[in-house]
């Protein structure tokens, strides 16, 4: 009887055991792509990453699957895509986050997000908002301006994370229009404009996706988008610069990427899917239903505007004194 | 009377022969979700997001994600109290009575009333969504930082009664788990803290490894020392029902925790895991028999078991109500509705009627469901605890492994894992009780942070925390609380002395 | 018990020692309007010191109660005194082997990928911990791979490691 046990055993263990060794080989790509979020599910980039991985085998042959590796702000997920294998199958989505852009300009990273990582295309550009909630008395950023200026009290702002791209942007602002904004950091977007719904801070700083459900059922009130023109989610929002402050940020970036040394053809093939991916009908209606514009470029745009990005960042937070204390 | 209405439709949507199915599905998955270490709901529920796009009705994506949540509330309690591994990061309070319970004999006991107090709770609360949904939305919204600060000062004080027999060690792995919480990116100033240059040490440890290494695996390395200790485990199977005395005393601590829970599960942030923890404290003080917590007392399963179910109900008012998701699971359940076209608020009520009580009725389902799945399989699980350590100890390591892994996709994790269980193992050998370093590791981030949020928020004043009603009203609780428990502590102090 | 209370009572205090040190050094405390990323460390830092020192004071005043082998007095439920366990070492041997076959694990999980060393873990936990037989190690180890693998890939998805040391 042990016999027959260990031979039914030894049967099924080589049955399960060849398929889990196999190896793989041939074009690329041949197995499934894993795609890296470094940030919490359910997030704005998560999102993003599943609306991407579902319309991935439209038009590709392998699946993308999607895992979220949160921590360090985004640091620890990004690094080990940094150390992967550069052959195609380790992706990094959501580049161009508050810690790929803006990090570097503040602290020490382990990896350089410019050289470490290949741009492959852009996705989308989350901005950032800057709202009220409904009772609130402002009703511009004017409003805002000639309070703190009356009154002297600093301006209690929610912030989705410290250093990250809202925290800057809103830091920004309150410099350039010569007004004391105080920034609350809380651990993520949603947790900051939870506070702000409360009633708890005077204003906020949020991406479309977090703020617009809010601006809808309203909450909240729209005051002003950190951008250089204004963003096709909120087409009546205007900018901080049509209200007269010189200040606009790219907000955060959210694209893809593959680490250092990932040969040509590959990083081609993806940039050729992701194309094809935010030109689908299909992929904008979800998108847009997330609350997130669909603004791709390609690879090698891409690798310019991430310069650009960082740099433009560099600037802003030398010329305003931003540190990490 | 709409809401009867209301309700009435629900049912005719939740009991179509899809959304039932798929709230089975969920509560089955759910319950295997809360039984694997590991794993939880939030993650779980993100894996079947891209299935929201091929279900065409909004209603059915929710219900399966929405069972899921809840089902896993009923899965956490089995491995805590069968293993003393918390599945869940709910049900590490239950490992403390539940496990001694089990070491008696009684495990189908307390499993048994883990389900039906779980099943109590999870419809009450289901019953209090549908009637008071949003005002207790309101007051949720309503606690801001210094309300957060403020409640989680006397969660912490609870851990202080969980001290068991010594409170100066109490004190000490209150400090501990503190610290450990504070290993990481510190939210309010971005600095790194305690990471010693280690990269996985910048996102700071997980509080399932370290509930699990410091219970479950701490406990398998004490019961390795020697093959005596671990037949003690397996070879008391005993009963498989609760006695009529087990019913009695457990019914107030269910009322209890599902009040305690349905009220703090609301808050955002506030959640399953610290109205476990309060109202095993609650417990312990109401009790006649507060000795025996620690060693079996079955109010110390039905209480928090009540409590998380209670607050998985509760959690699910914010966001129907307002659009806010209060936890990890709920923020994915907000992000299918959005990618279904729906935009959660205080509208969906008056927009999407069939949305809103569909769920709610299905939740009514799913609990029911879940009694009926989980009280069969006491029996099954029950069983389970017959197989010979040599097996069971060596799976169960590699399950929480395997399961500590892919939270984060490191293998870090399972060092951690491991370090954690060295050190609950030591923890045993010094006689030490676990508690306080759990509920101080969870409520940790939340003081801080909290108390930092509010100076900023104040400009450095501390009376905003005595200015704002909510919180004033607590802060003089954790005054009233600390001073009799002082008292108390200073009484017993005299009365061993004389 | 009470010498390694009182070694770990020391060993804490030099703990909270530490913590106050690198707190105040390198965290900053800020301001009492102003906490700092250190502020909550060095007050943490300050009462693991002091509690330390007041755990050292009542584990010196306890006599160690030497549990009785025969009658089992002084344990408490479900305690085996310290005299019955097979040492290796110096530590009870089980734990040992069964710690260092689950550090093996560790390291080698994301190396040999999740299946491998899933099957060495058992196999060798089956054979040095529990010092089964050769065929009941193998059969116990065959099922139990297997099994895992069809829950956690098949049936649940995670995304396990297939190894970074095989081709």
């Amino acid at each position: 009887m042990k016999r027959v046990v260990a031979a039914i055993a030894v049967a099924l263990f080589a049955f399960v055991a060849f398929p889990a060794a196999s190896m793989a080989a041939d074009a690329y790509p041949s197995k499934p792509v894993t795609a890296v979020v470094p940030m919490a599910a359910g997030g704005s980039s998560d999102l993003m990453a599943r609306a991407i991985e579902k319309f991935w085998t439209k038009y590709s042959p392998q699946p993308l699957v999607v895992i979220n590796k949160p921590g360090g702000g985004g640091v620890v997920g990004t690094e080990g895509v940094v150390r992967s294998r550069p052959d195609g199958y380790t992706l990094y989505i959501g580049y161009g986050s508050g810690h790929d852009v803006v990090m570097p300009s503040l602290q020490k990273m382990p990896y350089d997000p410019l050289k470490d990582l290949i741009p492959v295309a852009r996705v989308s550009i989350h901005s950032v908002v800057i709202v009220t909630g409904a009772k609130s008395p402002f009703n511009s950023i004017k409003d805002i301006i000639e309070w703190s200026k009356k009154e002297g009290k600093p301006v209690t702002t929610a912030v989705s994370v410290k250093a990250g791209a809202v925290d800057i942007a809103l830091t920004a602002f309150g410099k350039a229009a010569g007004i004391n904004i105080v920034t609350v950091p809380f651990s993520g977007g949603a947790e900051a404009t939870t506070a702000l719904a409360g009633g708890h801070l005077m204003i906020g700083g949020g991406h479309p996706s977090e703020v617009i459900p809010h601006i809808k059922s309203g909450r909240f009130k729209p005051l002003a988008v950190v951008l250089p023109q204004r963003d096709p989610t909120l087409p009546n929002v205007p900018t901080l610069k049509e209200q007269g402050i010189d200040v606009a940020t790219w907000g955060s970036i959210k694209g893809v990427a593959a680490p250092a040394g990932t040969p040509k053809e590959v990083v081609k093939y993806i940039e050729g899917t992701i194309k094809k991916i935010c030109s689908d009908a299909e992929f904008q209606k979800t998108m847009a239903s997330l609350y997130q514009p669909v603004m791709y470029q390609g690879s090698e745009e891409f690798a310019k505007f991430m310069k650009q990005a960082t740099a433009d960042y560099a600037k802003l937070i030398k010329q305003l004194n931003i540190k990490l204390d | 009377m709409e809401v009867f209405y209301g309700l009435i439709d629900g049912f005719t949507i939740a009991l179509t022969p899809i959304n039932l199915l798929f709230c089975f599905l969920g509560a089955v998955l759910g319950t295997a979700v809360g039984v694997l270490p590991g794993l939880g709901p939030a993650a779980t529920i993100a894996l079947l997001l891209p299935l929201t796009y091929t279900i065409a009705s909004p209603v059915t994506a929710i219900i399966l994600m929405a069972g899921i949540f809840y089902g896993s509330m009923y899965g956490g309690s089995t491995t805590s109290i069968l293993l003393n591994l918390p599945g869940e990061a709910a049900s590490v309070v239950t490992c403390i009575d539940g496990y001694q319970m089990a070491r008696k004999g009684r495990a189908g006991v307390a499993l048994g009333i883990a389900a039906i107090g779980s099943f109590i709770a999870g419809t009450v609360g289901v019953i209090g969504l549908t009637l008071f949904a949003p005002p207790i939305a309101e007051f949720a919204l309503s606690f801001g930082p210094p309300e957060k600060f403020a409640l989680a000062l006397v969660g912490l004080l609870m851990a202080v009664t969980l001290s068991g027999a010594s409170i100066i060690k109490g004190l000490i792995l209150t400090v501990i788990g503190l610290l450990l919480a504070s290993v990481g990116i510190d939210p309010i100033s971005g600095k790194t803290r305690f990471s010693f240059g280690v990269i996985e040490l910048q996102s700071g440890f997980d509080f399932v490894t370290l509930a699990m290494g410091v219970f479950g695996l701490g406990e398998i390395f004490y019961n390795l020392e020697s093959a005596a200790k671990a037949e003690i485990v397996t070879t008391r199977v005993g009963q498989i029902w609760p006695r009529k005395m087990d019913w009695v005393r457990s019914q107030w601590a269910i009322l209890r925790g599902t009040m305690i829970g349905f009220f703090i599960g609301i808050i955002p942030g506030g959640g399953a895991v610290i109205s476990s923890l309060v109202s095993y404290a609650v417990e312990k003080k109401v009790s006649r028999h507060p000795e025996e917590f620690g060693k079996g007392a079955i109010e110390g399963v039905a209480g928090p078991e009540s409590a998380n179910n209670a607050a998985s109900s509760s959690s699910f008012i914010p966001l129907l109500t307002l659009g806010i998701p209060g936890n990890a699971s709920i923020a994915m359940i907000f992000a299918a509705l959005l990618i279904k076209g729906v935009t959660p608020g205080p509208f969906l009520i008056t927009e999407h009627p069939d949305i809103f009580w569909g769920v709610i009725a299905s939740m009514y389902l799913g609990n029911v469901m879940l009694l009926v799945l989980n009280l069969p399989l006491v029996g099954v699980w029950v069983q389970l605890l017959r197989v010979p350590y040599g097996i069971l100890a060596p799976v169960v390591l590699l399950f929480t492994a395997i399961g500590s892994y892919s939270i984060q996709n490191q293998a870090f994790d399972i060092y951690a894992l491991i370090g954690f269980g060295i050190f609950g193992y030591m923890l045993r050998k010094l006689r030490f009780e676990p508690g306080p370093l759990v509920l101080a590791f969870v409520l940790g981030p939340m003081i801080e942070a909290s108390m930092r949020q509010s100076l900023l928020m104040s400009g450095g004043s501390f009376s905003i925390f005595l200015t704002r009603p909510i919180s004033m009203a607590l802060i003089g609780l954790f005054a009233v609380l600390a001073i009799g428990q002082a008292v108390v502590m200073l009484r017993k102090r005299h009365k061993t002395t004389s | 018990m009470a010498k390694a209370e009182r070694i770990s009572a020391v060993l804490l205090v030099a703990g909270g020692v530490f913590v106050a040190a690198y707190s105040f050094h390198y965290l900053k405390l800020g301001m009492l309007i102003s906490p700092g990323a250190g502020f909550l460390p060095f007050l943490c830092g300050i009462s693991i010191i002091i509690l330390g020192v007041l755990w050292l004071l009542t584990a010196w005043h306890v006599k160690p109660q030497a549990a009785n082998a025969e009658t089992g007095e002084g344990c408490e439920t479900g305690e085996i005194p310290d005299e019955d366990v097979p040492r290796l070492w110096g530590l009870p041997r089980k734990m040992l082997l069964g710690l260092m076959v689950l550090i093996a694990y560790g390291w080698l999980f994301e190396r040999i990928g999740y299946f491998l060393s899933t099957c060495l873990f058992m196999f060798g936990w089956q054979r040095f911990v529990e010092k089964e037989s050769l065929l009941k190690t193998v059969i116990i180890t065959a099922l139990s791979a297997t099994i895992l693998y069809t829950l956690f890939q098949y049936l649940l998805g995670f995304q396990l490691p297939s190894g970074t040391w095989l081709p």
